[in-house]
């Protein structure tokens, strides 16, 4: 049986190492909620923060960047 | 020893091993549940596998809806669960309040925080038919468990449906014979970004459309569900020693002259709040922060501006009396010693404290 190849990449994709990278830490010692008033919150505050700057980066100047659940979820909003 | 010591575990809670292993392998695995494919198929399978799991660990014969977390269930059941009014009691945590919007009849509480015969009898009375009335299992500030069978009968007189949080007592208490009950992944070990809406009658609330039967559209967060599943099948064998702990800390605090709020009301051994006279919240959030500890105050999605808290307000505190106290909160991880520490600590900053003042 030969390997499967997959060609759906539209219904979904499989997780780039540099973001399974980028959450390992907070699976470990970094796992605060943003919105404790102790450091270990303050620190995931400024994660979330540095990430929505990251995100945002290629959109340009202006305008506000919400995270959700999804597209999905995005779409029910507006 | 590590160098600092967190005791913030009703905010959020570390992701066990186990969960963290389910997640990645369900990464390694992944591809959209609804993909018609091998690849999907076996997604798919994996999912509701999960599913499975979740209702047997909670004995739940109803829907499992998977969501992403507590408050996303909240919002749907006050948005489209079936009756008129909306009754909201008075210590819900800030996502039911904001759920239930300013038309909310209020249910009034006694001092412990806790919701009578009486109170539910006025608030039924001014819903009118076919309430939805929210009320939860533990409260997240003071964890004060409510009288659930006698909030079942009375919602149930009354023809109505009872939505109740669980997010503090899953994974720690039986899960609550409500018609819908919510809960988060991230407070019992799991991931954030996951949860759940039991739902005992899906004819109950209106559909969306989309997956989840119509009840929630969006792709499923397989690696999410599975890892909220592998962290609940852990159980709740370590509550026995959290009473002990928290009642040793209990008695520590009295001892150096602080207050147990709701002390003699049936509570969830993993919360308490304690009120230290004279010494605002904010003050002593400082101090524990500085000291090593890690708590909270008021609870943690409205601590950005440390407000007083409407659940102590309810309770009957006055502002300044809300304004001095903390919440300290045990988890799996929480060691005696961790306990010991926190307690002289709490001694010591209330006796510099009374030192200081004129």
């Amino acid at each position: 049986m030969r390997r499967p190849v997959y060609l759906d990449y539209q219904a979904t994709t499989p997780l780039a190492p540099e973001a399974r990278e980028a959450m390992r830490p907070l699976w470990e010692e970094a796992f605060g909620n943003p919105h404790s008033p102790h450091r270990l919150g303050r620190e995931a505050k400024a994660a979330v923060e540095l990430a929505r700057e990251r995100v945002a980066a290629p959109f340009g100047p202006g305008g506000r960047l919400l995270f959700t659940g999804g597209a999905t979820e995005a779409l029910n909003w507006a | 020893m590590p160098e600092r010591i967190y005791l913030d575990h009703a905010a959020t809670t570390p992701l066990r091993a186990a969960a963290r292993e389910a997640i990645l392998e369900a990464f390694d695995r992944w591809a959209n549940p609804s993909s018609p494919h091998a690849e999907g198929r076996a997604a798919r399978a994996a999912l509701e596998e999960a599913r499975a799991r979740i209702a047997g660990l909670t004995g739940w014969k109803g829907a499992v809806i998977l969501t992403g977390g507590a408050s996303e269930g909240i919002a749907a059941a006050m948005a489209r669960a079936r009756g008129r009014r909306r009754v909201v009691s008075a210590v819900e945590h800030d996502a039911v309040r904001r759920a239930g919007g300013e038309e909310a009849v209020p249910l009034a509480v006694d001092r412990d925080g806790l919701v009578t015969p009486v109170t539910l009898a006025l608030a039924l009375e001014q819903a009118g038919e076919a309430p939805l009335v929210a009320v939860q299992q533990v409260n997240s500030e003071t964890g004060v468990i409510q009288p659930l069978d006698t909030i079942r009968e009375a919602v149930r007189d009354a023809g109505g449906l009872w939505l109740c949080d669980a997010t503090q007592g899953i994974g720690k208490l039986p899960v609550p014979d409500a018609d819908f009950v919510t809960f988060s992944a991230h407070k019992f070990g799991g991931p954030v970004g996951v949860g759940a809406l039991l739902v005992r009658d899906l004819a109950t609330l209106r559909p969306t459309g989309g997956q989840e039967e119509g009840y929630r559209p969006g792709t499923e967060n397989l690696p999410g569900v599975a890892g909220m599943a592998a962290a609940l099948a852990e159980g709740a064998g370590w509550l026995g020693r959290a009473a002990e702990l928290r009642a040793h800390l209990d008695q520590s605090v009295e001892a150096a002259g602080g207050e147990v709020v709701a002390r003699d009301a049936p509570r969830l051994p993993t919360i308490a709040s304690y009120r230290m006279p004279g010494v605002a919240a904010n003050a002593q959030l400082v101090r524990f922060d500085l000291a090593g500890f890690a708590v909270s105050a008021g609870s943690a999605c409205s601590s950005g501006s440390l407000k007083p808290s409407p659940v102590l307000a309810a309770m009957g505190f006055a502002p300044e009396e809300a304004g001095e106290v903390i919440r300290v909160s045990f988890g799996r991880s929480t060691r005696r010693e961790e306990i010991w520490r926190f307690a002289e600590a709490w001694a010591e900053i209330a006796a510099k404290a009374g030192g200081q003042k004129p």
